[in-house]
């Protein structure tokens, strides 16, 4: 085999490695997404709990990365504080060491079937559960395809010499930790990386201490993604990123000087092949006692420091400290994150949130505007004019990031969730501008033609105008908590509002005959009051509507 | 920061604790005797000490940290103005909830409020505890520009 044949290969065989990952963990987040979101909402105070939770997630999910990308995200919207986080940071780890017990098995004879599995699953079946499913069998099974393919084109490397002198290299842990560190950093995986290094201890290429120090940096390349998806978010976010990197690095410098006797141990309890000599029973061992190696030395740096998360929660403050209490953040998305992309059930969420912070902004447009109308200045129409800014920002941002969910494979519950968090925050839109121009509008034009509003126009007015924002507020209601009664009703209200609309409408007509000045001009205001609260309403009404049809 | 606080308000940071309810109380009954404004301020932090100090009532349906805080701070004040009820200024004082580390935030209200006293509980730690997690309390006496009085929990009701 060529140099040129074995590069492709072992490409090749890294790409379909990488690839196979990325199906079956993009797999597993939509089957397994919702889930983790509960389980990591509901944790408690109880670190240990915390720490298989954090366990149990990255095993499903396949990346400690992720659990603490999806951790800091929490912590942004404010749900989990950090100090609840250490505990989860640190189970992370233990999870993460799943993948690489799963590789040491090397069912490489099995990868073609799981292949074929799969892809029968995910193309003949109907059943959305099942397709995913095969997703993530044909997924496992391309892993380890790669890993045969590049063992097969890492052959000839048994006979050449320069190679095996780098290796020897490798038997400085420093150089070792360095290199897988960077490595994991690169690919953004550290399965990917102790993948590889099984693959090359299956080869024979590295010996037990070498892989165990290969894993050690893999940990620590591992925090890259965490830091990288910390950046712009809140203190206690990037407090977390640091926690995870503390911990990482803690961890490897506690068992740096014991890499030998942590070899001699998992030697030792691991399997051996007795029939097997030299190359062959290396090859046959080394995988399964680095899998333990990886196991063991993350079970045992967790219960080591599960008892200081407290000093980890405090030097992460010492290191990162709050920005001045001042900080204005009126038009940052507050919940819309964007490492939370890849996970769409996650991500919905978060839109949820985001138009739920914009329904309130709505909402308080809304309450403000009448008294402006009736008798507010030009300055306070002005503050609720640029109070819609807000709400135009968060629109923007709220579509954008729909837009990069819609990239994301959906199921088709979640297309319904999207169609209709597109609706309202179209609709939220509409009605701040509604507000913004055309309500505002008529409280300058009142100024502008120096108009007064009676009193009982007023009331009147006030009746409709009420009705309209208790509508408002249950068709957020009916977004943002999936509350299908509430939708039904925002419906129902349609006499109500129709009602009260005519009521006020015929209360105009009545006193447009009386003797007051500037009568017409004050009854042109009040009737386009009473047509823009009835627009209000029709976007309202929209919104849950497009809940409604969620179900259907 | 938009709260503008009269010059001569009674700042009383508060963890909920049966500490700080003393030093509420004891801030109260000065704030009535002075005829001066209280403010009442909350740092929400979770302590790496005992984390989920904000405990969800309804785990499937989480509430943000803050908007459980909030609502600690009403039950924690309406509990102590019914207990109280000779201390009138206690449901009409100024709430604050800022978010952060604590004794930065209760310096950084203290700067920008310039209230004429900080009246704090103190869990009065010692020994290894004192060590290794300090006290809040302490910090804000060496650091605060106002005033600090430190109301210590009566013994026999530790």
């Amino acid at each position: 085999m060529s140099w040129g044949d074995m590069g492709i290969q072992l490409l090749g065989g890294l790409a379909l490695f990488l690839f196979g990952m990325e199906q079956m963990a993009s797999a597993l987040k939509s089957v397994a997404g919702k889930r983790m979101k509960n389980i990591l909402a509901q944790l408690t105070a109880n670190r240990l709990m915390g720490a298989i939770t954090g366990a149990f997630i990255t095993a499903i999910i396949q990346s400690s990365s992720v659990t603490t990308v999806l951790t800091v995200g929490f912590i942004s919207a404010g749900l989990l504080s950090l100090a609840q986080s250490v505990c989860i940071i640190m189970g992370a780890n233990i999870g993460t060491t799943i993948t690489a017990q799963i590789i040491a098995f090397k069912i490489t004879e099995a990868s073609m079937l799981m292949i074929a599995l799969g892809f029968g699953m995910l193309f003949f079946m109907q059943q959305e559960k099942i397709k995913l499913y095969g997703n993530i069998i044909m997924g496992l099974g391309m892993i380890f395809f790669g890993m045969t393919i590049m063992s097969s084109a890492m052959q000839p490397l048994h006979d050449y010499q320069p190679f095996l002198d780098l290796m020897m290299q490798m038997g400085n842990p420093l150089i070792s930790i360095l290199i897988a560190a960077a490595f994991t950093g690169l690919v953004q995986s550290s399965s990917a990386t102790t993948g590889i290094i099984i693959v090359m201890a299956s080869q024979g290429f590295i010996t037990l201490p070498t892989g165990i120090a290969l894993a050690f940096g893999a940990n620590i390349g591992t925090c890259i993604t965490a830091i990288l998806a910390a950046i712009g978010k809140p203190r206690e976010a990037v407090r977390a990123a640091i926690v995870h990197v503390l911990f990482n690095i803690f961890g490897v410098l506690i068992w740096i000087g014991f890499i030998d006797q942590l070899a001699q141990f998992v030697t030792w309890f691991s399997p051996h092949y007795e029939t097997l000599t030299g190359a062959a029973r290396l090859a046959a061992e080394t995988p399964r006692q680095i899998a333990n190696a990886h196991t063991l030395f993350n079970i045992a740096n967790t219960l080591i420091f599960i008892g200081f998360t407290s000093q980890f929660v405090r030097l992460a403050e010492w290191l990162i400290p709050d920005k001045p209490l001042d900080e204005s953040r009126i038009t940052t998305p507050e919940f819309l994150d964007e490492a939370l992309i890849s996970t769409p059930s996650l991500a919905l969420d978060r839109t949820r949130f985001e138009i739920g912070r914009m329904g309130q902004q709505a909402q308080k447009m809304l309450t403000q505007i009448m008294p402006a109308i009736f008798t507010g200045s030009r300055e306070s129409l002005n503050r609720i004019t640029a109070m819609d800014d807000a709400i135009d920002a968060t629109h923007g941002q709220v579509i954008t990031y729909l837009g990069q969910i819609s990239k994301q494979p959906l199921a088709d519950a979640q297309t319904q969730e999207f169609t209709t968090f597109m609706e309202a925050a179209n609709n939220l839109e509409n009605i701040g501008d509604i507000i913004e121009s055309d309500l505002a509008g008529l409280g300058h034009k009142r100024l502008d033609e120096d108009v007064i509003i009676s009193k009982k126009t007023q009331e009147v007015l006030i009746n409709l105008h009420e009705k309209v924002s208790e509508t408002v507020a249950l068709a957020i209601q009916a977004v943002t908590e999936g509350d299908q009664a509430a939708a039904q009703q925002v419906i129902d209200m349609k006499t109500d509002i129709n009602r009260l609309a005519d009521a006020a409408a015929l209360h105009q007509a009545k006193r447009l005959i009386a003797e007051e000045p500037k009568r017409l001009q004050a009854y042109t205001i009040e009737m386009d009051i009473i047509e823009k609260l009835k627009r209000i309403y029709y976007f309202a009404k929209r919104m849950s509507k497009a809940t409604l049809s969620d179900t259907l | 920061m938009s709260h503008s606080t009269p010059a001569s308000a009674i700042l009383v940071p508060v963890d909920f604790s049966a500490h700080s309810e003393e030093a509420l109380l004891f801030a109260a009954g000065l704030a009535t005797r002075l005829d001066a404004p209280l403010l009442i301020l909350h740092v929400i932090h979770d302590p790496g000490e005992s984390p989920g100090y904000y405990p969800q009532k309804d785990p499937q349906h989480p509430h943000r940290i803050a908007d459980v805080a909030a609502e600690m701070m009403a039950e924690f004040i309406n509990r102590i103005a019914r207990e109280h009820p000779k201390l009138k200024n206690i449901p009409h004082a100024q709430t604050m909830l800022v978010t952060g580390l604590p004794v930065t935030r209760i310096l950084e209200v203290a700067e920008q409020c310039n209230p004429q006293m900080v009246i704090m509980g103190s869990q009065g730690r010692t020994g290894l505890a004192h060590l290794l997690l300090g006290s809040k309390a302490e910090q804000v006496v060496r650091l605060c520009p106002s005033p600090v009085t430190i109301v210590k929990r009566p013994v026999s009701e530790e």
